[in-house]
């Protein structure tokens, strides 16, 4: 294999940890986003059950 | 159980996951340091090795994550119990995130080194179909069907789904792969002392990550359970506790339409 110049693969590898941030740091949240919403369905149902 | 226990079980759940949060940014962050500053650039590869210090850690995560459905759906065809069913549907999600971003990952470094971003090679071959098996996994979760039956279905390709996972780390000694064989990081390794720490560290941050995905998917899984019991309460006369406890510890596989039994209500992915 050649020797790759450097400074012609620093953009690959900016790309490849800022998708792997976007993606891990994007499930994170959707998990938080989806964790409250069923909190929220469920203390929903209930209180219109307990009414 | 009672509701002092079950409130004390819930507080040290939430501790025990925040305290595995910190850890997994903290290794994560020990990992982006060794990865992107200490390790110098590979002789050949140069900066793009740095791709490796989280591309082989994600396959690691993906493999453990397929491994972790397969025990658990043993375990739910053995016992029928939810418990073992959230826990696949939970580590199947988490798997099929690491596996994609293994592919993408491997793609970015293939396009300078191998000057193409895609080949049909015997290992990127077998983990896009690993991908597809456990992509299908996931939607055989969401077939129109009783919650228990759609269990034991998912559990039974998260079996048979893993027969792939040794073909997958096996296929560049089994055939003519361009991809490199697996380091060797045990016993004499054969890479520097300094990139195999980068790589170990990688190793180790990314199963913290794992475990506390699973924390908190595993968490979500049982909120969308107590929904549909919620849901379901009213029809069935019987508290949502009830229903859930029920559930926890007799989910069999039943015949009847969706929610006519109790023990059918939280098998959901």
């Amino acid at each position: 294999m050649a020797e790759i110049a450097a400074s012609s693969t620093v953009g690959y590898v900016v790309a490849g940890y800022a998708l792997t941030a976007v993606g891990l740091g994007g499930y994170a949240a959707s998990l938080f986003l989806r964790a409250r919403r069923a909190r929220a369905r469920a203390a929903a149902m209930a209180a219109r059950r307990d009414r | 159980m009672n509701t002092a226990e079950r409130l004390m079980g819930k507080a040290t759940a939430r501790r025990g996951e925040r305290v595995l949060g910190w850890l997994a940014l903290a290794a994560l962050t020990g990992s982006a340091i060794l990865s992107l500053i200490v390790s110098p650039p590979d002789a050949e590869q140069g900066n793009l090795v740095r791709l490796m210090y989280v591309h082989v850690p994600a396959a690691w995560v993906a493999y453990l994550s397929f491994g972790v459905v397969f025990v658990a759906s043993v375990a739910y065809l053995k016992t029928n119990k939810t418990r073992w069913d959230r826990l696949g549907a939970a580590s199947a999600e988490i798997g099929v995130l690491f596996t994609a971003l293994t592919i993408v990952l491997g793609s970015i470094w293939a396009k300078p080194v191998w000057g193409t971003w895609w080949t049909w090679d015997p290992r990127l071959t077998t983990t896009a179909i690993l991908l597809l098996i456990y992509v299908g996994y996931l939607a055989v979760r969401r077939l129109p069907d009783s919650p228990a039956r759609r269990a034991r279905w998912a559990a039974v390709v998260g079996i048979v789904g893993f027969i792939d996972v040794p073909i997958v780390h096996q296929s560049v000694r089994w055939w003519r792969s361009l991809h490199q064989a697996p380091a060797r990081l045990l016993g004499v390794p054969d890479i520097a002392p300094v990139m195999g720490a980068a790589l170990g560290v990688g190793f180790l941050a990314f199963t913290i990550l794992y475990l506390y995905l699973m924390a908190v998917r595993l968490r979500v899984g049982r909120l969308e359970d107590r929904v549909v019991a919620e849901a379901l309460s009213p029809r069935l006369g019987q508290p949502a506790d009830a229903l859930l406890e029920e559930a926890e510890g007799l989910a069999a596989p039943r015949s009847e339409p969706v929610g006519a039994r109790p023990n059918e209500v939280p098998a959901r992915g």
